[in-house]
């Protein structure tokens, strides 16, 4: 055996020796959750299933790959599968990188974060913001010194919010008919009315680099009793709109009835670019936690007012273990079409004969006196085991392009069994 | 959050002088001051198993482990929860100030994120258990001077009793009684009083091992004798002064652990 052959082969076996090359246990965890619901209005049963597996492997010192499955349903025997997440870390001596689907948690509300830029809500789920939809994506925080972290993230696809079945339909419908009211109101006299072989047509956004995000936000952490972090995004709304120019331009006379003058309108919908600058800012007061999470947002479309989404809050626990929450909440409104939003939101919760609870979070909007509230009981049956017993009262007024639009399905009674493993 | 691990190294550590010695004619402060003296620990490892008992006797279970150091004025400590599987990977942070108070963040996997929480989070009880933290901290050690004053109950030939009587408000008791052994300075039992003088709660220090040099008390039972409900800390591995990196109090380790 040459000199090099003998060097290559100890090196060979040099490596299977070191506890960082020999592959990992597997850690294997996850969730169920099953949901059956009594909606009031119609007095019908749904039920929902989601089943998340987790996988998560330590590859060596300085990197691990997590994959996180999801299979739920809809009340349906179909399952849909997703990766909700699936990545890899990979660590340097000061900076954490991580590869593939993932969610980017940036912003320090509560549930709806302004700052929170990449990651789609999934509105499927009864609470809003209580969820967010993995995207693909390569970011990167590095650790500088003076507790400076500087974190940047690149999203080559843009995805959106994700409805239940159905919903993002009735989004579309509810769209449709306030763009031809709007225009009908503009044009007085003249009836405008969906155009009925095309009513909507929804732009979709090509998987094209033009189309990718990205991000930079800095932290520095203890600011005298604050951390404090600012960021700047490049993207796309995640909400629907309407383009307004290209439904005014595909206004057209009804072929049939020339004489008469009505008009065809087909709605163009999009999701408009957008730059936005955020402060996020989180500490405490006295014994209080405090934060300011907002936004400035810029769209590269003319028809777009330059607007402010704004989160700001305030939690306290008390000696009887009472955990009290409040967040004021002012989005404003990106077109004449649409209506700020300025609302209140509460959370509360309160442990009951040790391993039980009593929460509730509610939601009003001032403008549109849009509301949510739903109280819970969490009944623990057991270690890590426990049912969910509530219920959803919910009001929604105009502004179909709201965040609580999650709630568009209406009041309901739930019971919901959730096993982690 | 610091005095939280104190706690499990005030426990741990007090018991220091060998065999039994008569009760020296010493003031309580001084009493006071032993105990707090025998915290020699500058660092420690602990893994720990919590099993709850509420009033209707149905039980729930929590593993974590702990880290705890001092540097120099500035004490730092790290929890994270290894079980159960739906508070796996939950984990504490604090930071001591220099100029007093702490800082302390907190991550959840759920939410992928270090959050920064307030001092309210310390309000009520420690993570659902019949121990708040301002019970840990009186059994930390490190702030009888500044929290409690002391007077002699009782004294015999083994052990003192005394009585603390809280001079911070933020302790909501009336008063608290511990009882003392001369042989070690290891409190081996604590009564609690509520504001009306009733009897509350009571702490049992049990089944004392020297580890790593250091006399450490394996198994903590704080009973809630109005609520009816019991909180059993079991040390299952302890290491005392072990070198551990200051990395671990960060919360760029909170995320790569989550």
């Amino acid at each position: 055996m040459s000199i090099y052959k003998r060097v290559f082969v100890y090196l060979l076996l040099g490596l299977c020796g070191v506890p960082a090359v020999r592959a990992q246990p597997l850690s294997v965890s996850g969730q169920y959750r099953g949901e059956f619901q009594v909606r009031t209005a119609d007095s019908t049963y749904a039920h929902h299933h989601w089943m998340n597996l987790v996988l998560e492997r330590s590859l060596g010192q300085d990197a691990g790959m997590h994959l996180n499955l999801e299979f739920n349903n809809y009340g349906t025997n179909r399952i849909q599968t997703l990766i909700q997440e699936g990545y890899v870390d990979y660590y340097t001596s000061h900076i954490d990188w991580r590869f593939g689907k993932q969610i980017i948690s940036w912003g320090s509300a509560y549930q709806i974060k302004p700052t929170d830029y990449f990651n789609p809500y999934d509105l499927t789920v009864i609470t809003p913001g209580e969820k967010r939809l993995g995207v693909i994506a390569a970011s990167g925080r590095y650790y500088a010194p003076a507790r400076i972290e500087i974190s940047a993230v690149f999203a080559p696809l843009f995805s959106t919010h994700q409805f239940v079945p159905h919903a993002g339909e009735l989004l579309i419908q509810n769209a449709v008919q306030q763009t031809v009211a709007s225009l009908n109101r503009q044009v007085q006299g003249v009836l405008i009315q969906p155009d009925p072989g095309q009513p909507a047509v929804l732009h979709e956004v090509s998987p094209t680099v033009g189309n990718s995000q990205g991000g930079l936000r800095i932290t520095k952490r203890g600011l005298g009793r604050f951390d404090v972090s600012v960021s700047v995004y490049r993207g796309r709304d995640k909400f629907l709109t309407v383009d307004e120019a290209a439904t005014a331009a595909s206004v057209y006379i009804n072929p049939e009835d020339p004489a008469n003058m009505d008009r065809f309108a087909t709605v163009h919908l999009f999701y408009p670019r957008v730059n936005r600058l955020g402060l996020d800012l989180i500490g405490t007061l006295g014994n209080a936690g405090v934060w300011i999470d907002g936004t400035r947002s810029r769209y590269r479309n003319d028809q777009f007012h330059a607007t402010t989404n704004l989160a700001a809050g305030a939690d306290y626990r008390f000696a009887n273990n009472l955990y009290l929450m409040g967040q004021g909440l002012y989005i404003q409104a990106r077109t004449e079409g649409e209506k700020d939003i300025q609302a209140l939101m509460l959370y509360g919760s309160f442990p009951v004969l040790g391993f039980h609870e009593v929460e509730a979070v509610g939601l009003y909007d001032f403008n549109s006196r849009s509301y949510f509230f739903q109280p819970q009981f969490s009944y623990s049956l057991g270690d890590a085991v426990s049912l969910d017993l509530g219920g959803t009262v919910v009001n929604i007024q105009e502004n179909p392009f709201a965040p609580i639009a999650s709630q568009l399905f209406g009041d309901r009674l739930y019971a919901r069994l959730r096993v982690d493993f | 959050m610091y005095r939280t691990y104190q706690l499990v190294l005030t426990l741990g550590l007090a018991a220091l002088l060998p065999g039994a010695l008569p009760a020296q004619d010493i003031s309580a402060e001084q009493v006071l001051d032993r105990v707090e003296n025998a915290i020699t620990a500058s660092s420690a490892e602990i893994h720990l198993r919590m099993e709850l008992t509420n009033a209707a006797g149905s039980r729930r279970e929590r593993s974590l482990v702990a880290y705890a150091k001092d540097s120099g004025d500035r004490g730092k400590s790290y929890i994270r929860f290894t079980a159960p599987a739906d508070i796996e990977g939950t984990s504490f942070l604090s930071l001591e100030q220099p100029g007093g108070g702490e800082e302390m963040y907190l991550f959840m996997p759920v939410l992928g994120n270090v959050r920064k929480i307030a001092g309210s989070q310390k309000s009520g009880s420690f993570v659902g258990t019949d121990f708040t933290y301002k019970d840990l901290t009186m059994l930390g050690g490190g702030s009888y001077g500044e929290d409690y004053q002391a007077s002699i109950l009782e004294q015999d030939s083994g052990r003192y009793v005394l009585r603390l009587e809280p001079i911070n408000k933020d302790i909501t008791y009336q008063y608290a009684k511990m009882w003392v052994p001369s042989s070690n300075w290891f409190p081996t039992k604590v009564e609690f009083y509520d504001k009306d003088g009733q009897l509350e709660k009571v702490l049992t220090n049990t089944d004392l091992e020297k580890i790593d040099g250091n006399w450490t008390a394996r198994e903590m039972t704080m009973h809630n004798v109005q609520k009816g409900t019991r909180t059993v800390l079991q040390m299952e591995e302890i290491h005392y002064n072990t070198p551990i990196s200051d990395q671990i109090f960060t919360t760029r380790n909170m995320r790569r652990q989550g």
